[in-house]
């Protein structure tokens, strides 16, 4: 009898302790939430202005993200390489640096990961796959290293480093890709790479790749690193309060290089993988900005590596969705951007929204 | 017999002998209706109606089948248009073929959707978008860059109807119109050699691929063609297709050495050889749109009529006439020519929203004469693909 009542005490405060997490959980989300509410509110109110029907376009814009299959590996594919640059934004954030160039260590990556699916052949395609993606990452992670070295060394600041460089890779990679790795003919895009470098494509017909498995495997891996190693401790120490992890027997100078690396190292493989899963070739301005989309991500994601892919998927909704809204309400595709602009606002300034939402409550 | 007898007798006979009649004549007689005919008549008329009715049943049914086929080739076509990265606005081959879709939209009652990707990366999920709805009876793609994709995409929807605009691309359900560049070109070599008082003409081209060399040969057939002893110098080559620096100091020099009329077909770059020609005074001639709005300088342009293209093609496929297949088509076809001549000159002015400075009749005399002998095959011009 006893037994039974002490296991039933433990199930009541098991369940107990379950409805406060998901109840945390949801506090934590709801200014995300709301973040996004109001902004798609505002994205209407522009889109009546600008005489719309947001009815229509909303609708078309969720039916083109999640109507049908094609739409929803669409809207994964699209989420797969911010996701990537999200957690590379993330990693660096952590540690109290802002990497703002996830876009040049991307496309570097990509760049890398293309020349190593193209030139080297004859290989096992699973050491090719593992080969190529580390090369990518490799190549983001110098990519990264270089503003790591350039503050660690003259105290150039990182945001701004990181963002030139960003420029240099797209420049540095167009002038390889219109020179010595052009592909014949009058396309900027060099050769397809072998077919032992391609990612297996996981939900066909779309062009969805098991990249996405590992932009999901990463954010658990970051999750772990970052909450339950001395090392993720260590870089949050070094981020919160650099004095204080220095005078608490941590590196922080070699911390921060680390950091900028294994930042790089991320938007790398993002980068590696969008060529090896989608396009299959290196094709000059392929990214529209996704290392930029991933900062924002990963705030909307409430700097927390799984809240990333909620807010991956988001965004990679509101591209994917606004293919098909452009279409067939003829909706200018710049509202989602402007949706996306006003997420990221109400994400960013919470105190913003808190004011909006004082105000209608102190109106009622 | 008594008399009752007789009378009953009587009346029994006559009713006897009247059944026998009425026996004998009713089948004879149509029981229907106040107008008596005979059974055969009746039974033969009744055939033959039998018959009408049911071959205008059949007739009917034909009509209404026909009915609903009209209804379906009446009913408004939706039409895809998928631009070129460059998006609207660029004044050239995107806001030209946007114009084609508008006028067959206004004229053949279409509708079409229309989409400005931003990057080549994005054409295979555009054109993929458009082709998996089915709704479209044609999807238009824009460009050359296009082809890789489309290559892909044509072949995975074997039933969509394709076009693309200045580029081949060999699919059973692709339909790729070309332009012959070298035809326009011989027009604008034909009003620089005109303009020229130095007698020496230029060219600036983006690379030394063939594509380019047949503008060259078509625009130094043109000049040699309209004034005889003209010299024609060399092309210069920016060797980039977004380099307007370079291609404005390749046709300073070319001033340098005495030209007096130079004309661009380098993309991008070919801008600033035109602002080259503003800076120099001398005649610079545009490619693929009109560019004459840029520069009073800029005098005549070689023309792809990427709106003709279009409305051709979306014309076809609303007939049920669509092929698919290479259409090179030039001068005599309209699809390429100079902005110049009077056909073309209010249409360019009308899109870009500009006045042409005025050519001597004498230059337009020339102009008009050299598109009539191309396009009645009396002059063959030159092509830089051999």
């Amino acid at each position: 009898m006893v037994k039974i009542e002490n296991s039933m005490k433990i199930l009541i405060v098991k369940s107990i302790k379950f409805v406060q997490l998901i109840k945390e959980s949801i506090q934590r989300i709801f200014p995300q939430l709301i973040a996004i509410l109001v902004a798609f509110l505002l994205g209407a109110i522009v889109l009546i202005f600008t005489g719309y029907n947001p009815v229509d376009a909303y609708y078309s814009m969720i039916i083109g993200a999640f109507g049908d299959i094609y739409g929803i590996g669409q809207t994964l594919t699209q989420a797969t390489p911010i996701i990537f640059t999200a957690l590379a934004f993330l990693f660096s954030f952590k540690s109290g640096l802002f990497n703002i160039g996830a876009e040049g260590q991307f496309i570097v990556g990509a760049f890398a990961a293309a020349i190593t699916g193209i030139y080297i052949k004859n290989i096992p395609s699973p050491i090719h796959i593992i080969l190529s993606i580390l090369i990518g990452a490799f190549a983001g992670g110098v990519w990264g290293l270089i503003p790591g070295i350039l503050k660690n060394k003259f105290g150039a600041h990182e945001v701004i480093t990181t963002m030139m460089l960003t420029y240099v890779a797209i420049n540095f990679t167009g002038y390889l890709v219109n020179y010595p790795f052009k592909a014949p003919g009058w396309v900027s895009q060099t050769l397809q790479i072998e077919k032992t470098a391609q990612l297996p494509r996981i939900l066909p017909p779309t062009q969805l790749s098991a990249s996405l498995i590992i932009a999901v495997l990463l954010a658990i891996i970051i999750n772990y690193i970052l909450q339950r190693t001395s090392f993720g401790y260590e870089l949050r120490a070094s981020g919160l309060n650099p004095l204080a992890a220095e005078n608490g027997g941590i590196n922080v100078k070699r911390t921060m290089l680390y950091a900028f690396i294994i930042s790089g190292a991320f938007a790398g493989i993002g980068g590696a993988g969008e060529i090896m899963g989608v396009h299959y070739r290196f094709i000059e301005g392929f990214s529209p900005g996704y290392g930029f989309d991933g900062l924002a991500v990963a705030l909307v994601g409430g700097l927390n590596p799984i809240g990333i892919i909620f807010a991956g998927l988001l965004f990679g909704a509101l591209r994917s969705g606004g293919m098909l809204m452009s279409r067939a309400t003829h909706v200018p595709l710049d509202i989602v951007t402007i949706i996306q602009a006003l997420v990221i606002i109400f994400v960013a300034a919470p105190t913003l929204l808190q004011y909006i939402l004082n105000w209608r409550r102190n109106k009622s | 017999m008594s008399q009752t007898t007789r009378i009953v007798a009587f009346v029994l006979i006559g009713l006897i002998v009247g059944a026998a009649i009425g026996w004998v004549v009713y089948p004879m007689m149509n029981p229907i209706g106040p107008d008596y005919v005979k059974k055969s008549v009746y039974d033969t008329l009744k055939t033959e109606s039998d018959k009408t009715k049911a071959d205008l049943a059949k007739v009917q049914a034909n009509l209404t089948a026909a009915n609903a086929q009209i209804q379906k080739l009446l009913a408004p076509k939706k039409i895809g248009l998928i631009l070129a990265t460059g998006g609207l606005g660029d004044k050239s081959f995107n806001d030209i073929a946007y114009a084609g879709c508008v006028k067959a939209k206004n004229e053949l009652g279409i509708t079409f959707d229309h989409v400005q990707p931003k990057a080549i990366a994005e054409y295979a999920g555009y054109q993929t978008d458009f082709a998996k709805t089915g709704q479209y009876a044609l999807i238009i793609c824009v460009g050359f860059d296009q082809a890789d994709a489309l290559n892909v995409t044509a072949a995975a929807y074997p039933n969509q109807k394709f076009a693309i605009i200045d580029m081949p691309v060999f699919q059973p359900n692709v339909a790729s119109l070309l332009f012959k560049a070298n035809e326009g070109s011989f027009l604008v070599g034909v009003v620089a050699a005109m303009k020229s008082k130095t007698n020496k003409v230029g060219f600036v081209g983006g690379m030394d691929i063939p594509l380019i060399r047949d503008f060259y040969v078509g625009y130094e057939a043109g000049a040699k063609w309209a004034k005889p002893g003209i010299t024609v110098y060399p092309p210069s080559f920016v060797n980039n297709w977004a380099d307007p620096t370079k291609a404005k100091e390749l046709t300073i020099s070319l001033s340098e050495l005495g030209v007096d009329a130079v004309f661009a077909a380098a993309g991008k770059s070919g801008l600033g050889a035109l602002e080259a020609a503003h800076q120099k005074g001398i005649t610079g001639l545009g490619v693929d749109a009109c560019q004459c709005y840029l520069y009073p300088e800029v005098v005549a342009s070689a023309t792809k009529r990427v709106d003709i293209a279009v409305y051709d093609v979306i014309l076809q496929t609303i007939l049920g006439k669509f092929q698919s297949g290479l259409y090179s088509k030039g001068v005599a076809e309209g699809y390429t020519g100079c902005c110049r001549l009077p056909e073309e000159e209010k249409f360019w002015e009308q899109t870009f929203s500009f006045k042409h400075s005025a050519l001597s009749s004498e230059i337009n005399d020339k102009l008009r004469q050299a598109r009539d002998k191309i396009s009645a095959g009396e002059v063959t011009v030159p092509s830089g693909f051999t």
